[in-house]
């Protein structure tokens, strides 16, 4: 995600600001700044609404932990 | 900011939301057992894929595709990618969305490109489609409204890259 802003200010970008649907601060190696912030949650495996488990689930209407074996 | 660009409203966003259901709904059963692989149109396509997707109850795989056609005459229509879909579609079924069915022309080279590709099935569904700007005889196998042959904005269509975000379909105000 910071290579995407740097990416998009070298671009000529008067301004870049970050909005995500899922903020996972446990997870974070690099602070980026999250101007937009849907939920928090912990630092679990998750699908739906667009996450993925090997292309699939993308479709759930809703974020739900992955079951794992 | 202009002059308000934005008609009257052709499609609410509730008659949207409505007839995706109805159109998920009929996916989910053709589908029944299988696993489609749902093509996006860049970038027009967007709201009514994400719509869509939420109500077909079954696996899926998504992915999108950017293109961009050049006529060179009115029979043919040739393909610039701008970007390909990553997921192989050899042997699998295809849904390939749009947010409109005009000329005909871009989506009968899409599916084209993606039976040469070796897909089983390859299905096409719109949001809105336009047979009196037909050029090019496609089937549509999913079709959201049919509407006549005017400038349309809002829900993933543009001008000028603007008003996608309307949450319903309105006419464009010409001058």
């Amino acid at each position: 995600m910071s290579a995407i802003i740097e990416q998009m200010k070298q671009k000529g970008a008067r301004s870049v600001k970050v909005c995500c649907l899922l903020n996972k601060p446990a997870a974070r190696k690099y602070p980026i700044p999250l101007d937009y912030v849907g939920f928090e949650i912990e630092n679990v495996y998750i699908l739906g609404f667009g996450l993925d488990h090997y292309g699939y689930y993308r479709n759930l209407p809703f974020i739900a932990v992955c079951k794992e074996d | 900011m202009g002059k308000n660009r934005i008609g009257k409203i052709l499609v609410t966003e509730e008659q949207i939301v409505a007839r995706c259901k109805e159109l998920g709904a009929k996916i989910t059963k053709d589908y029944q057992g299988k696993t489609p692989i749902i093509v996006g149109l860049l970038t027009g396509a967007v709201p009514f894929v994400a719509e869509l997707i939420k109500h077909i109850d079954g696996e899926i795989v998504l992915d999108f595709m950017s293109v961009k056609s050049y006529q060179g005459n009115i029979q043919q229509s040739k393909l610039a990618f701008i970007h390909d879909i990553t997921t192989c579609v050899q042997g699998e079924d295809v849904i390939i969305v749009d947010d409109v069915a005009d000329s005909g022309l871009t989506l009968s080279a899409i599916v084209d490109h993606m039976l040469k590709k070796g897909a089983k099935s390859v299905k096409l569904c719109c949001l809105l489609d336009k047979p009196d700007a037909k050029k090019h005889p496609v089937h549509l196998d999913y079709v959201g409204f049919t509407i006549e042959n005017d400038f349309v904005i809002g829900f993933g269509l543009d001008y000028n890259g603007r008003y996608r975000n309307l949450p319903y379909i309105a006419l464009y105000v010409l001058d």
